[in-house]
């Protein structure tokens, strides 16, 4: 009965959900499109950071290296084939000639980071800690790194734009809407109850027959695939890349945006990366208008230290959102 | 290899640098017995049980369990081949309810594929029932079943050392490995617990090795017993002969007729 009910309200909430993505999509202004579609990416990093980090408890602070990658190869794949041959000489003849469309990318975007997750991984997943932080951070160099200096491919420092903007609300909210359900799937599955038995006790859930390098590695590739698909979205949203745009800003914003929604909840990393979107553009306004740049980074810290100090685990620990929270509040539920 | 023996331990020795935890350890144990394993701290107990459940890889010896060689495996493929452990300190998945502690557990044998967990397909959703029925009634062998939902460490101390024992049975092993479970209970507990194992021995035809300090249980329950002293086997035999063991007296249990006298 209850279940029935959820289920209805469930629909209900997407229902409205889309209806809004369809009224801001056909008639919203450029601004609004652009700050929902940027929420919507950011849902998309922070639940997935929350698979690798919140869920299975790795430490990674390299994920925003896999969105590098994500960006760059949608780059690469929607580039017009005249701009291809003038910039990106290092690629084979039959690349530059093509030209693919989102979906494609997004997915050729998705499964390269994955596989290259799956490499990295190995070696890295052998560490836990501060030791897996080091050196996932140090993977988040080497991705920028290379993207840096691989001219012929990347253009370096330059970047690549005159990317065409394929992405718009419909394709970052059903991405976002996929990648939530797809998570919350895994953690009540068999495999979640895994992850959650290796952060809790990786011993204690190997000598109850779990294999946790491989779990860990399975969530660190599912994150990475994810978190790549994000920066095939970011690539076609803004229309250009460049190795600065995915590096310790966005590492950081995403880690707070997680931590403050609680690490373990995949509603909490939803409702803290829209919060912090619109925080961040209100307090942006707020900054132009009176004029003392750099105040909205302070106030951004001071909210996130005053989550810290009051609320340790996070806004919503490492509980999910649940209907029956409104009970409380009306009984019309 | 033998068929005669459950676990059959050959030669084994460890060492952490210098020291030598083990040393030219060897143990054949028939299946549905108790063994004890007893012996001052630091005389490689715990140290034997990392080694028999993979966590500690040997210098040197073999084990076999079931007739299989497993002297190398990882912990989870000991685990799957029905070796199953409590931890001396108490290692819980404490933010997971007391539920989803078992259930996690009794999934060892099951293989999910990914894409069934997508799609919540009927067979995924009552392999999924059934995993939970069967924790269940496994919480209720153990009284646990109250406090189904509630965190693993808002337990009781007692509640929590049960649970674990709960966790190592739902893999459904053949050799059940304790270690020290009467750490920290009093004499009311300690009972319950000798209760419990016997019962459990029954319920589930089980082989149980167990650590314990707690002499009156281990002489009340082991059928055998094996005294560990500096790494080495110091003394094996049934209880009543292990007590009248002279060196044993001397290195462990102590000599009642001289007590407090010195």
């Amino acid at each position: 009965m209850n279940k029935n009910k959820h289920a209805l309200y469930l629909m209900i909430s997407m229902g409205l959900f889309f209806c809004a993505v369809y009224l801001l999509d056909a008639y919203g202004n450029h601004y609004y499109q652009r700050v929902s579609n940027l929420m919507m990416i950011y849902v998309i990093l922070t639940v997935s950071l929350n698979l690798s980090n919140g869920i299975v408890g790795i430490s990674s602070l390299g994920q925003i290296g896999f969105m590098s990658i994500g960006a760059y190869v949608s780059a690469i794949l929607t580039l017009p084939p005249g701009l291809k041959e003038h910039w990106l000489t290092g690629l084979p003849h039959w690349m530059s000639t093509i030209q693919s469309g989102l979906f494609p990318a997004m997915i050729l975007a998705g499964i390269l980071a994955a596989a290259i997750a799956f490499l990295v991984g190995i070696v890295i997943l052998r560490l836990q800690g501060v030791f897996a932080a080091v050196t996932t951070l140090g993977f988040l160099i080497i991705v920028k790194v290379v993207a840096e200096n691989w001219m012929t491919v990347t253009r370096g420092g330059r970047g690549i734009s005159s990317l065409p903007t394929y992405t718009n609300l419909w394709w970052t909210s059903a991405v976002a809407v996929i990648t939530v359900y797809v998570v919350l799937r895994i953690i009540r599955s068999p495999y979640g109850r895994s992850m959650l038995a290796v952060r809790e006790h990786d011993l204690a859930a190997q000598s109850i027959g779990i294999n946790a390098p491989r779990i860990r590695l399975l969530a660190f590739v599912i994150s990475a695939f994810f978190t790549a698909v994000a920066g095939a979205l970011w690539a076609n949203l803004i229309g250009v890349v460049s190795p600065g745009s995915f590096y310790l800003w966005l590492t950081l914003l995403i880690i707070i945006m997680m931590v403050v929604g609680g690490m373990g909840s995949v509603t909490g990393s939803v409702f803290s990366a829209i919060g912090f979107t619109i925080l961040l553009e209100l307090l942006r306004g707020f900054e132009n208008k009176i004029a003392v740049y750099g105040i909205s980074s302070i106030i951004f810290a001071i909210v996130f230290m005053l989550v810290i100090i009051f609320h340790p685990d996070g806004v919503m620990g490492d509980r999910e959102f649940s209907w029956d929270w409104f009970k409380r509040i009306t009984p019309l539920f | 290899m033998n068929a005669d023996f459950l676990l059959k331990i050959d030669a084994l020795s460890v060492s952490f640098g210098g020291v030598k935890a083990l040393e030219n350890y060897k143990l054949s144990l028939p299946p549905s017995r108790i063994l004890g394993i007893i012996g001052p701290n630091g005389a490689g107990k715990t140290t034997l049980f990392n080694v028999l459940t993979g966590f500690i890889r040997p210098d040197s010896g073999h084990i076999h369990f079931n007739g299989q060689e497993i002297t190398r495996w990882e912990p989870y493929q000991i685990a799957r081949l029905g070796i199953s452990r409590s931890f001396q300190n108490i290692c819980l998945f404490g933010k997971l309810s007391v539920l989803d502690n078992v259930i996690v557990s009794c999934q060892i044998h099951e293989r999910t594929s990914f894409l069934s967990a997508l799609s919540k397909t009927r067979a995924y959703k009552k392999n999924e029932k059934a995993l939970r029925e069967k924790a269940w009634k496994l919480l209720c062998v153990f009284g646990l079943e109250k406090h189904a939902d509630r965190r693993a460490m808002t337990l009781a101390y007692g509640d929590q050392r049960r649970l674990e024992i709960a966790r190592a049975l739902a893999t459904a092993p053949k050799l059940l490995i304790i270690d020290e479970p009467a750490a920290g209970m009093n004499p009311n507990e300690t009972q319950d617990l000798l209760d419990l194992i016997l019962k459990l021995k029954e319920k589930f035809n089980l082989t149980i090795v167990l650590i314990e300090h707690n002499m009156n249980l281990v002489m009340q329950l082991c059928e055998y017993i094996q005294v560990l002293n500096y790494g080495r086997l110091a003394a094996e035999g049934l209880p009543l002969e292990i007590q009248q063991n002279q060196e044993v007296i001397d290195a462990y249990l102590g000599d009642t007729n001289n007590a407090g006298s010195n």
